[in-house]
């Protein structure tokens, strides 16, 4: 500060005084002391060479103490030669404008070598009174020492730069006023913006907040601390860029001091912990969740640890199921002691041992649901999971469960409830799981099967069953299990008290949960021997009393065909008698067969005598038979059927009549039948129309039952009521379909239709 | 040249009554026996050419009557022609190989041609 304030002094003497008034004043009285003792190195140079006239000690100092007064500055210094100082001296001289300069280099000769100095140099030229230029005073201040040491620090903070520019985390320093001097590359990435240099202050960031979110002004900011008012502090903030991105960072500012303690800046490093905040938040996250999940879940959960399973966590729900007993910290043996007898600690000790989870449902317990209470029955499904360490050894088990005792109870109670109704059945019943296993066999089933429980629980129903059965049952069984639908059957099983495999009607139904799932099944199975029996008997009795019916007819019609043979053709009356009884008989011959039929058909055994045969040819010859008996009617056929059919002829002839005959009966008043025999998709249909007195829709699916007839009417209408049943009975085993569309006093048409199938 | 002979086995009478009737119409000698059990002697002694056989009829049964004949040599070739009221007589006289059959309650026409279709 001394240099500017000579320089100052000095300046303001040049402007305001008289210069060469002032000189020769200075001169004359004692300012030469002062020249001669000033710090500062002064000489005085005259006349257009620059000749030495006075030099002061700390001038001649710089120049090596060489003694320059008396010679030109060439030469005093020649040195200086090629340095640019004579020419600036000359122009100084010449214009007798003043020069100053900074820092000024000048190589000088001192003890015998180059020496480097840095001047800050003042040319003053002085006049004589005729105001030529005299000289020059020349004002010398040395800054050598200055000059280099800022060098110094410039490299040294050029080097800090290369330094801190490669750092991966964000560094910059600021001066002592907290401007931002210098900031490397990570910083920019971190603050999302380039500082102004000299305007941004204390840091590049565009906002910062507090932990909690509350703003930080800038003066409050780490390094604005750390500078004014040396405090340090670390404590996470978060740095908001201009795009409104955000960074968690930890400050680490630290102020810079020079030798004497004084601050001269601060460096300033931030670490951006975002990535680790954000792992840290899942991992909050995660746990928050976990630990909601543990204690608000449906499920119980704990953990046991180490070998003798020591409750760890417990969460509220498995703390249910103990009450108010004192879980957490204490072996399972000890806290539940009732348990030891029950099979579960060699449970865990096995999953401790081998890792392999175990898995129950509705394990069966008794636990003392208070302390000091008696052990009360309780059901849970749980399951064991080992637990890890980060060795991946055992050490500890995880336990998951639900306590189902309320709804095994009630359905134990729903079942016993069952149980007893179907024990006091005097019928056979079982019941089994969705799968078909875990039979339950009643009492009834027992007294009748003569089985032991033992033997029932191996064998069940098909140790009973008749053996002609076995196959099909078994199979139409796994068909039921696979479908879920009712079985429904009539079996013969075994009576032990008379060994009679004696017939019942088998009906087994599933139980279904809301998903539809079969859970159970019923079965039941009725004795229908006694009626199977009669039904049997039945059936030989139509057997025989059709056979016993046909051998006179046999005899009544071949003596009426002798009878027409022998009589005179010319007698016309007896001729017509004759055929009248003829077709009487075949009539009567019919209805018996019709008998045996349905009663066949009852029974299930009413036998298809399949070949290939030529359907149009069969339904010419039925249309024929009708016609001939008919010859009032006029029946009239459209389409042909020209393929070969596989078949009962007979049966299907059969159903043709009957449709044919009914159409003739059913219309009395009208004449016209048209009968349609079509090919379509592999498939034949048969149509049968009719104008007669029609059905009523209600009576659509009556007709085809068992001995109806068309009632309400004023005509009387012949037969038995069971042409319609048979007949649908021989289409549905020819895989048809037969069906009728009516209506009241229009007509009627019956169709049916059978799978075309070719050989 | 002797008449064919043909030789019906039925338990009712009034049948064979009427199938001797229709027959007495051609030119045959009409056996009528009304039980089978002894068919292989029957045979031996009738020497007929054709045989008409009821199903039901004593004491073994049209079947069984049928199936001895066959099993013998000297009888199997005759032909046989299976007569009866039961409904599966065409099932059954495939079964037992018959030549031919008769539902009853027969056409008398239908009757005399089987016949003379069948004999040799």
């Amino acid at each position: 500060m001394d240099d500017d304030f000579l320089f100052n002094s000095l300046q303001t003497f040049n402007e305001n005084q008289n210069p060469s008034r002032k000189y020769s004043g200075l001169i004359k009285r004692d300012l030469y002391n002062i020249f001669m003792q000033s710090p500062a190195m002064l000489c005085i140079l005259k006349g257009p060479d620059h000749k030495f006239v006075l030099v002061n000690k700390p001038y001649r100092e710089l120049i090596g103490n060489r003694d320059p007064v008396g010679k030109t500055l060439k030469e005093a210094l020649p040195e200086l030669e090629g340095q640019g100082f004579h020419e600036i001296l000359n122009k100084v001289y010449s214009t007798g404008e003043s020069f100053t300069g900074k820092e000024m280099r000048a190589n000088l000769l001192r003890n015998g070598k180059l020496d480097e100095v840095f001047l800050n140099v003042n040319y003053q030229p002085f006049s004589d009174s005729d105001k030529n230029i005299e000289g020059i005073f020349v004002f010398l201040y040395e800054v050598t020492e200055q000059v280099i040491s800022r060098k110094k620090i410039k490299e040294s903070q050029s080097k800090y730069l290369n330094l801190i520019s490669g750092l991966p985390v964000a560094v910059y320093t600021c001066d002592e006023k907290g401007y931002i001097q210098l900031y490397n590359e990570a910083a920019v990435t971190l603050w999302g913006r380039i500082p102004k240099i000299g305007t941004d202050l204390w840091c590049g960031s565009w906002k910062i907040f507090r932990m909690n979110e509350e703003y930080l002004p800038s003066d409050k900011w780490p390094l604005a601390m750390a500078l004014k008012d040396g405090f340090i502090s670390n404590t996470e903030i978060v740095i908001q860029r201009p795009d409104g991105s955000k960074r968690n960072v930890i400050p680490y500012p630290q102020p810079i001091y020079d030798v004497n303690g004084n601050i001269t800046g601060a460096i300033n490093t931030l670490v951006d912990i975002s990535e680790q905040v954000k792992s840290r938040k899942q991992m909050e996250q995660v746990a928050e969740m976990v630990e909601k999940l543990y204690m608000n879940a449906p499920a119980f959960i704990c953990t046991l640890k180490g070998p003798d399973h020591v409750y760890e966590l417990v969460n509220p729900e498995y703390q249910k199921i103990y009450g108010n007993r004192q879980l957490v910290g204490k072996k399972i043996a000890d806290a539940i002691p009732e348990i030891i007898t029950q099979g579960i600690i060699e449970k865990l000790d096995k999953v401790y041992q081998t890792g392999n989870p175990y898995v129950v449902t509705e394990r069966k317990l008794y636990l003392s649901r208070d302390e000091g209470k008696e052990p009360e029955t309780t059901y849970l499904n749980f399951s064991y999971q080992p637990m890890y360490d980060t060795d991946k050894k055992i050490n500890g088990i995880l336990v998951f469960g639900y306590d189902v005792t309320k709804q095994v109870l009630a359905r134990k109670e729903g079942e016993d409830n069952l149980k007893r109704i179907l024990e006091s059945l005097p019928q056979i019943t079982s019941t089994c799981t969705g799968n078909g296993t875990n039979f339950y066999f009643n009492k009834f089933f027992f007294e009748y099967s003569g089985l032991s429980k033992e033997e029932a629980a191996v064998n069940g129903w098909d140790s009973i069953l008749h053996l002609k059965e076995m196959n099909e049952v078994q199979e139409q069984w796994e068909a039921c299990k696979k479908s879920g639908q009712d079985f429904y059957r009539e079996i013969r099983l075994k009576r032990k008290s008379d060994g009679v495999f004696r017939w019942h009607i088998s009906h087994i139904t599933p139980i279904k949960n809301n998903k539809g799932e079969v859970t159970q099944w019923i079965g039941s199975a009725t004795d229908i021997h006694e009626q199977k029996i009669k039904e049997q008997k039945k059936d030989e009795f139509m057997s025989i009393a059709s056979h016993e019916m046909k051998t006179p007819l046999t005899s009544v019609k071949a003596y009426l065909q002798l009878l027409e043979l022998s009589l005179d053709k010319n007698n016309i009356k007896a001729n017509t008698f004759t055929k009248k009884a003829i077709l009487s008989v075949d009539r009567l011959k019919d209805l018996i067969g019709e008998l045996l039929d349905v009663s066949k058909i009852q029974n299930g055994r009413l036998s298809l005598n399949i070949t290939e045969f030529n359907f149009n040819e069969m339904v010419d010859d039925a249309i024929d038979a009708i016609q001939y008996n008919s010859p009032k009617h006029s029946l009239l056929k459209t389409g042909t059927i020209s393929e070969l059919v596989i078949g009962d002829k007979e049966r299907l002839q059969q159903v043709l009549i009957n449709l044919l005959s009914n159409a003739v009966k059913y219309s009395p008043d009208s004449t016209d039948i048209s009968i349609n025999t079509c090919l379509q998709n592999n498939s034949i249909t048969v149509s049968v129309k009719d104008n007669g007195i029609g059905i009523s829709e209600d009576n659509y699916s009556k007709i085809f039952e068992r001995y109806y007839r068309v009632e309400g009417q004023k005509i009387h209408i012949q037969g038995l009521g069971i042409g319609l049943f048979i007949s649908m009975d021989i289409v549905t085993r020819h895989e048809g379909k037969l069906w009728v569309e009516s209506q009241p006093g229009i007509g009627s048409t019956f169709y049916f239709t059978i799978p075309l199938k070719r050989k | 040249m002797s008449k064919k002979c043909i030789l019906i086995y039925d338990d009712d009478l009034e049948i064979l009554a009427v199938c001797k009737a229709i027959l007495d119409y051609g030119d045959y000698r009409v056996e009528t026996l009304a039980n089978c059990e002894n068919i292989l002697q029957d045979i031996s002694t009738l020497r007929p050419d054709i045989i008409l056989m009821d199903l039901w009829i004593p004491k073994i049964g049209g079947e069984k009557a049928i199936k001895l004949m066959h099993e013998n040599e000297d009888t199997k070739h005759i032909p046989v022609i299976l007569f009866s009221a039961n409904d599966a007589i065409q099932k059954i006289s495939k079964k037992i190989n018959a030549n031919g059959y008769l539902s009853k309650p027969f056409d008398i026409t239908t009757f005399r041609e089987t016949i003379k279709n069948n004999l040799l």
